[in-house]
């Protein structure tokens, strides 16, 4: 008789089954409640897999190891983002003065807002680091989070958060700054809330998603050339580890 | 299909060639999205199976970040011992940059306007 947990540690199926099956759920259950954000469905399917690994005693390492297949995509996918950047070329080329300056100024903004607050009140430097790409897009804030030593992890569930935060907050605040610009609550969104807030800005309006869409794609570009030399210059002065 | 993933591991590899040549912390898969961007702007036209490709992997990009973010099952201690400093920083760091974007674009930019004439 053969040992039912080796042979669930030997066998990378079952690893990828959970990934997969976790995340159809998840979406299934996310799209039947008209995308409430809160259901946003890579946030559950994360929860809901630790507690599978910690129920079926499964370490993360090999968990990881199993899923190989799916993680690796992640690279060529990042690649990707190049068409729908591509696609609104136009629209960069258009609006490419208020685009660019509330990209940079924003973007830097959110990154300053975040490390501050979180600065202030004491987080170790692990997580100061970490916070820092949680406004830009997930696959770019990954990357940028191991180019800078940042624990990637951590920045992925930050990113996600965020982006869920946005989406909940968007509506009510521009309701109280009496802002009825699409355009602007656009750029708004995508610049601090990536993908998910893009998802509810779309519900808002077509011309809100894709000026969303457009920030984010802006944002993440801008972040991941800016932030790893700004923390690699404030290395060279030993301002932080 | 192929023809479209093929375009994708070249940019890919080519992006982190790039990073390691120049000896540059920009991420690598960033770079190989920017070199595509180039690449297709200087062509000015995207080849059809690259972007039915592309369009079909994003669909499944959420997905993709699964394992990543599952990651986070290591730190769980250290979540707990800065949940304050962690929460504050995520929901009003977010609002405030969200309060701040939407004013600075609409005091320092003319979006508006110049949306208007494109329409």
């Amino acid at each position: 008789m053969i040992n039912f947990h080796t042979w669930l540690l030997d066998n990378p199926t079952i690893s990828l089954l959970i990934t997969v099956l976790c995340y159809y759920l998840c979406l299934s259950l996310y799209k039947r409640f008209n995308h409430t954000a809160v259901l946003q469905p890579v946030m559950i399917s994360i929860v809901i897999i630790m507690s599978i690994l910690w129920l079926l005693e499964i370490p993360y390492q090999k968990y990881f190891e199993h899923n190989q297949l799916i993680h690796f995509l992640l690279g060529p996918a990042t690649v990707a983002l190049a068409i729908p950047l591509y696609k609104n070329k136009q629209r960069i080329r258009q609006l490419a003065v208020p685009l660019f300056s509330a990209v940079i100024i924003g973007g830097s903004m959110a990154i300053f807002f975040a490390v501050s607050i979180a600065w202030g009140l004491n987080a170790s430097n692990d997580v100061l680091l970490s916070l820092t790409p949680k406004s830009v897009t997930t696959p770019i804030a990954l990357s940028v989070a191991e180019s800078i030593q940042a624990i990637p992890s951590l920045t992925a569930a930050f990113v996600l958060i965020t982006g869920v935060i946005g989406a909940v907050v968007a509506e009510p605040l521009f309701r109280l700054l009496n802002e009825q610009d699409d355009g602007i609550k656009g750029i708004a969104i995508g610049i601090s809330a990536h993908g998910v807030g893009t998802a509810k800005a779309l519900e808002i309006s077509p011309q809100c998603g894709a000026f969303s869409a457009l920030s984010m794609g802006l944002t993440g570009a801008y972040t991941a050339l800016i932030l790893p030399y700004a923390i690699e210059y404030l290395r060279s002065f030993a301002l932080i580890p | 299909m192929l023809q479209g993933f093929s375009i994708l591991f070249c940019f890919y590899i080519l992006g982190e060639l790039l990073v390691i040549f120049l000896d540059s912390p920009i991420p690598g898969p960033v770079a190989g999205m920017l070199l595509l961007f180039a690449f297709l702007s200087w062509r000015d036209q995207a080849p059809k199976a690259l972007v039915k490709t592309s369009e079909k992997l994003l669909v499944y990009l959420p997905l993709l970040l699964v394992p990543a973010g599952v990651g986070i099952i290591q730190y769980l201690d250290l979540l707990q011992e800065q949940l304050l400093a962690i929460t504050a920083s995520l929901i009003v760091g977010t609002t405030i940059s969200m309060i701040f974007i939407s004013w600075f674009t609409r005091k320092f930019t003319k979006i508006e306007h110049q949306d208007k004439s494109n329409d």
